[in-house]
């Protein structure tokens, strides 16, 4: 239905003739309003992304390492301020990057990751819930093929205790790679490939596990680690997408989420990823916690913005810094079903 | 340890190269050419095992080197079989271990030597090797052995013979294996399996009677390949007790058999009806052999009349998962009533591995069983059965005889099947049956049950298994204040203590500084404003957590706890409190407690103190507790009991 409703949006807008997808109907959404400052900086971002020989002729963007990631970030990036694959200004930039990203799974049946790299099931749940938002806007049927297979991946990797790690066999798990294949998951579905709803269960089940008790943050796995903000941004939403909204773990982990100190708000450990998980979770919450928070989360990444090419550094290089800079901005905007409530 | 230099290598240049040239050869037959055949690992350890001047270390490795047919240890081997220093013993295994290994039709020339030698013990190894030439060519250094002046050579080189002859040996066969010392019986019995015709079958059989050396009878019978010798293997066997360590030799020597083969003398075992076939049958089943088919023959063969070992034997071979025990379902059940308590847990068990067969249907009258053994295993058996199968809303029902048994061990596991299997329905009528566990002075029992209770209970009923048992169960909360790791925050009266008001609020202050890492100097403190709210504890032991109803990261922070009773009377009570990591209690504004635990980095610190005698005045008393935490559990619990350590319920 979100879906419908995001497709539709969209058609409108292109009906009505209003085909600059930077200036969308509405830069206020229910709460949080896009200042100016943020959409020129949305805009130059974008331009930064799309400048000649940053994309590869293959369509990627980013090193060599995490290629699959910092492409997929980078065409949600696009996607996030209404820009449809294959029309408009970057339609084949995006087009380019779908392609690398099918071609991807074709090479490694379904796999999208990138063989022997750590992050391998990462760059597959970010590249699944790439291609899902793709396939909302675009109905290019070969996305819906590589995205059955992925899913079908991350379905076989589900491991006993309901959660993933590394690789795509189910083996061990952390709280990060789980809730990453979580989004994917729950991205995917939203696109239509079906998903069990025992493995979203069991999935939410595993990210329950890795709560602290004591201050209601997450940790790294069940068994152990010190609960953090970043943790804990991702566990809160991924227990959101897993329809757990209201449950009193959720809840625990977004006081925590709250009351974590501004001081150390600008410098927290892996600042675009828990940032990221952080401000969805906010919207999801509700328009008084996101209200509270928006402003103040964009003002920071408004003023990391490198002023002379609109990048934003990140620890996975510009692509990364950029697209998820971006990526967090622009929740507003709603164009993207993951910025769905 | 420092890296070599580049100049400190070339230096040492002369010493390495002979060892990197070892190296580098055996890594190469390691990683030998595309296509060629792999390697068994440990090849290159036993490649230099030749080499040890220990020789049983020496002889392991031509056993394991000529098992594996490894054609690079061949030059090796042959030096050994030359080397006049090295015992005989040793040449002569390496002339079998050569002879092996080359599988041609080659006579080696140290065969031909060792058979003409003086020493009986090359003789005797020329003998065994002779039988491994291919075709026939070993046949003249095998016959004329036969006639060596040593029996033992003698019987070797008619193994060796029969190995090449066939059923053509057994005239000499015949006449050479008549009236043998007992030593001698194994060596001969090889030749006989070899020949494998009936004449001398039979006498193998007979030989096989009267030797007592078994484990040299199953060696030399375990290197015929023939399949009628498995028989006597078989024979052999029911001839073993299981405790002794050749059955598990004879069950190796009939490993080397494939499936079919095993299957069809198996099948002629079984059909023989005896007792001890039918305990055998099963056992080769069970470790060796699982087929379905064979679990039908043990079925139809075994009779009312049955030992209860073979009874017991053939059921654990039919209840193995691989043998499809859904097809012997009604076998097990017939015997959930076997007088033998040892078979009613193995069919238990059984009945455990079959996938369609409903459990909580099943033993439904297992579990009351006036055996205990019998009624746990039927219990843990539930325990393992999908949850789907288990009677809803009459669990408590079904579980009545074992939740009240007078056997603790049955109780409990009842107890926990409860918990494990039951849902919110059950709860009312387990708390209607169990409840006066709770009031109880068992301490065992009523922590038992209130822990299936606590598994089962809605949200609002932990607090009243809670309260049953004497626990103040409903509190008032305020936190948190900010605390450190000397307590300096607990030491000092806070407002609250001064007079409490729930409608109050306070301002307060908290540190981010989580699992007890100390927070940077200079750091500071963030302020909040924090008020009282409800809170029922969220355990049916009495917990009351402080983590999940304030605010967080709960690390060195401090708390309230304030509860409101009636007594209906002035009453003398005792009142026991404990908690992590410390607390201060007031009853009616007097101070009656305070502890402090010492503190442990992420561990629980547990405070406690037990049985205050405090008094209580007819109508409303007020407890309140100050509770500190520096990191990890957060937690207060107080319980009032009377002189028996019988809860007092108050409200």
């Amino acid at each position: 239905m979100k879906l419908i409703t995001i497709t539709f949006t969209i058609i409108s807008v292109l009906a009505l003739g209003n085909i600059n997808a930077q200036d969308p109907p509405s830069q206020s959404v229910g709460v949080a309003r896009l200042t100016p400052e943020v959409r020129t900086a949305i805009t130059k971002g974008l331009e930064y992304l799309s400048k000649e020989g940053s994309q590869r002729a293959d369509g990627s963007w980013g090193g060599d390492q995490n290629r699959v990631a910092e492409t997929s970030l980078t065409l949600m990036a696009f996607m996030l301020q209404g820009h449809v694959p294959g029309r408009g200004q970057y339609g084949r930039k995006m087009e380019n990057a779908i392609e690398f990203l099918i071609n991807k799974g074709k090479e490694r049946r379904g796999y999208l990751g990138t063989p022997r790299n750590h992050a391998g099931m990462y760059e597959h749940g970010l590249a699944v819930l790439a291609l899902s938002e793709a396939w909302g806007q675009s109905k290019n049927p070969r996305i819906k093929s590589a995205l059955t297979r992925a899913v079908d991946v991350i379905l076989r990797a589900q491991n006993k205790e309901g959660g993933w790690r590394y690789s795509p066999e189910p083996r061990d798990a952390d709280l990060s790679m789980t809730v990453m294949q979580i989004v994917a998951l729950n991205s995917a579905s939203e696109a239509g490939i079906a998903v069990p709803q025992t493995t979203i269960d069991k999935a939410a089940e595993y990210v329950l596990s890795c709560q602290d008790q004591g201050s209601g943050g997450f940790k790294y796995t069940a068994g152990g680690g010190e609960p953090n903000f970043a943790r804990t941004a991702a566990g809160v939403m991924s227990l959101i997408m897993c329809g757990q909204r209201d449950l009193k773990a959720t809840q625990r982990g977004i006081a925590f989420l709250k009351a974590f100190p501004e001081s150390k708000f600008k410098s927290t450990n892996h600042f675009h990823y828990a940032h990221y998980y952080a401000v969805q979770s906010m919207y999801q919450s509700g328009d008084a916690d996101f209200r509270a928070w928006y402003p103040k989360i964009s003002t920071e990444i408004v003023g990391k913005q490198n002023k002379n090419d609109g990048s934003w550094s990140g620890s996975y290089g510009q692509a990364y810094g950029t697209s998820l800079s971006i990526l967090i901005l622009g929740v507003p905007y709603r164009y993207l079903p993951i910025y769905q409530r | 340890m420092n890296p070599l230099s580049t100049f400190q290598i070339i230096q040492k240049i002369p010493t390495v190269l002979p060892q990197a040239a070892t190296i580098l050869s055996l890594i190469f037959l390691q990683f030998s050419a595309p296509g060629a055949p792999v390697r068994p690992s440990g090849t290159i350890g036993y490649l230099q095992q030749l080499n040890e001047e220990d020789w049983i270390l020496k002889a392991e490795a031509l056993h394991y080197l000529s098992e594996n047919k490894v054609p690079e240890a061949l030059e090796s081997i042959l030096k050994i079989t030359k080397d006049e220093k090295e015992r005989s013993w040793i040449r002569s295994r390496a002339l079998v271990a050569y002879c092996k290994i080359q599988n041609s039709q080659d006579i080696p020339q140290t065969l031909s030597t060792f058979a003409s030698s003086s020493d009986p013990v090359l003789r005797e190894g020329a003998a065994e090797s002779a039988g491994l030439i291919n075709g026939n060519k070993g046949v003249d250094i095998s016959l004329k052995l036969t006639a060596d002046k040593i029996k033992s050579v003698q019987l070797r080189a008619l193994a060796s013979y029969s190995r090449i002859m066939g059923e053509k040996a057994w005239p000499l066969a015949q006449e050479m294996t008549e009236s043998l010392a007992e030593e001698l019986i194994p060596l001969a019995v090889e030749s006989l399996a070899l020949i494998g015709n009936q004449e001398a079958l039979e006498r193998l059989k007979e030989l096989t009677k009267s030797s007592t050396n078994k484990r040299a009878l199953i060696e030399s019978l375990s290197r015929s390949t023939n399949p009628k010798v498995l028989p006597v293997l078989l024979n052999l066997l029911e001839n073993t007790s299981t405790d002794d360590a050749n059955f598990a030799y004879v069950i190796s020597a009939l490993s080397k058999n494939n499936n079919e083969i095993l299957s069809s003398s198996l099948k002629d075992l079984i059909r023989t009806g005896r007792d001890s076939a039918l305990f055998v049958a099963a056992r080769i089943i069970t470790i060796l052999f699982q087929d379905p088919d064979l679990g039908k023959e043990l079925l139809s063969a075994l009779t009312t009349t049955s030992a209860p070992e073979t009874l017991e034997a053939v059921m654990i071979a039919l209840g193995s998962k691989e043998m499809n025990p859904d097809s012997n379902t009604e076998f097990f059940i017939t015997h959930l009533k076997n007088e033998t308590p040892e078979i009613k847990i193995l069919s238990i068990r059984c009945l455990s591995h079959c996938k369609e067969a409903n459990l909580y249907t099943l033993l439904k009258e297992t579990i009351k069983d006036d055996e205990s053994g019998v009624s746990i295993a039927a219990i843990n058996a539930l325990m393992e059965a999908p949850l789907e199968d288990a009677p809803t809303g009459t669990l408590v029902s079904y579980l009545e005889d074992v939740l009240v048994s007078t056997d603790n061990v049955i109780r409990k596991a009842a107890f926990e099947l409860l918990g494990h299997a039951g849902n919110a329905d059950d709860f009312e009528p387990a708390l209607a049956m169990l409840g006066e566990a709770l009031s109880g002075t068992d301490t065992v029992r009523r922590e038992a049950v209130a822990e299936a209770l606590g598994s089962i209970a809605p949200d609002n009923g932990i607090a009243n298994v809670a309260r049953r048992q004497g626990y103040v169960s409903n509190w008032m909360v305020l936190g948190t204040f900010l605390n450190d790791k000397e307590h300096k925050a607990f030491a000092n009266e806070l407002e609250p203590e001064k007079g409490i008001d729930f409608e109050k609020t306070y301002p307060s202050t908290y540190v981010w500084a989580l699992q007890g890492n100390q927070r940077r100097d200079g750091e500071k403190p963030i302020e909040r404003e924090i008020g009282w709210s409800e809170a029922s504890v969220n355990k049916t032991n009495g917990m009351l957590m402080m983590g999940p109803l304030l605010p967080p990261p709960g690390t060195f922070s401090i708390a309230y706890a304030v509860s409101d009773f009636n007594s209906e009377k002035d009453q003398d009570l005792f009142l026991s409190l404990d908690g992590d990591d410390a607390f201060k209690v007031w009853l009616n504004g007097e101070k009656i407690s305070e502890q402090v635990a010492p503190y442990l980095h992420r561990q629980s610190c547990i405070a406690s103190q037990g049985n205050i005698k405090i008094k209580l005045k007819k109508g409303k008393n007020r407890i309140l507790v100050k509770s500190a935490n520096i990191e990890h559990e957060w937690w207060v619990r107080a319980r009032i009991t009377d002189a028996n350590n019988k809860p007092v319920e108050l409200f």
